[in-house]
């Protein structure tokens, strides 16, 4: 088992309370953060990434992206919650994210789920071809801030 | 209120003092204290409605950007040493009442 690994999972996530369901599990993890998106009374979360569909102009299938970053060993959650944040600081320029990180089950861990939809209208959304582009690069990323660590990507079932 | 051909009349209470600057005001405006008082109704129900626009019409773009603001700040707390993980988990818990 490699010491960190990045796991983008299989499934569609193509049904309409995709936004409710995949967020509301982040949303329960241990901590919980973000960009773009308010806490306000009257319009949830969910609705603020389901917005962004309706205003795009690019059309897609899959509307949220989940993948989750595992260890090997146990991390100082401080350090995870920073990791979190570097990673959310990547897509937040256009893209809404939201990521829980998982204290209750093996070690720490981090979920990241991603809008497919850009909050500028007229941005492509975040596809297959590009989503794989942001894992390798953090991946890269990974492997040269925590040398000589290993770092392994599992992308859609396929690894790397 | 009175009924008139040119629109209905009404009876104002001011201070006295108002009541000087009204005239000072209508006069250097070339108007009567009426017509005067009208604009000012006016301009102020204009930039009521212009405003309700406003608030109607920001984008979802630009509420998203807005709030990358918010998100800084609560990123700021989370990864702020002086706070106890306890804290950090909070916070989550709050976020999470939002979702």
């Amino acid at each position: 088992m490699s010491d960190i690994r990045i796991e983008a999972f299989k499934g569609k996530y193509e049904n309409d309370d995709v936004y409710e369901k995949l967020l509301d599990y982040i949303a329960k993890m241990t901590y919980v953060g973000g960009y773009g998106f308010s806490c306000i009374p009257d319009y949830p979360i969910s609705e603020q990434f389901r917005m962004s569909e309706t205003c795009s102009s690019d059309s897609s299938a899959r509307k949220m992206w989940h993948f989750i970053i595992t260890f090997s060993a146990s991390w100082n959650h401080q350090l995870l919650i920073s990791l979190a944040n570097t990673i959310s600081m990547g897509f937040a320029p256009e893209y809404q994210i939201l990521y829980g990180i998982d204290t209750e089950k093996g070690n720490a861990h981090l979920h990241f789920g991603i809008n497919a939809f850009s909050y500028h209208p007229d941005h492509p959304v975040l596809s297959k071809e590009t989503m794989h582009g942001y894992l390798t690069q953090l991946q890269t990323y990974l492997k040269r801030y925590y040398s000589p660590m290993t770092v392994t990507l599992q992308f859609l079932g396929k690894g790397e | 209120m009175k009924k008139t051909k040119k629109g209905d009349t009404i009876n104002i209470r001011l201070p006295k003092e108002t009541k000087e600057l009204l005239k000072t005001l209508a006069k250097n405006q070339g108007k009567s204290c009426s017509g005067h008082l009208r604009l000012l109704i006016e301009r102020d129900a204009n930039a009521f409605i212009n405003n309700q626009n406003t608030q109607q019409n920001t984008s979802h773009e630009q509420i998203t950007i807005n709030s990358l603001k918010e998100n800084q700040f609560i990123h700021s707390l989370l990864t702020n040493k002086e706070f106890s993980n306890k804290s950090k988990a909070i916070i989550g818990r709050e976020i999470r009442k939002y979702v």
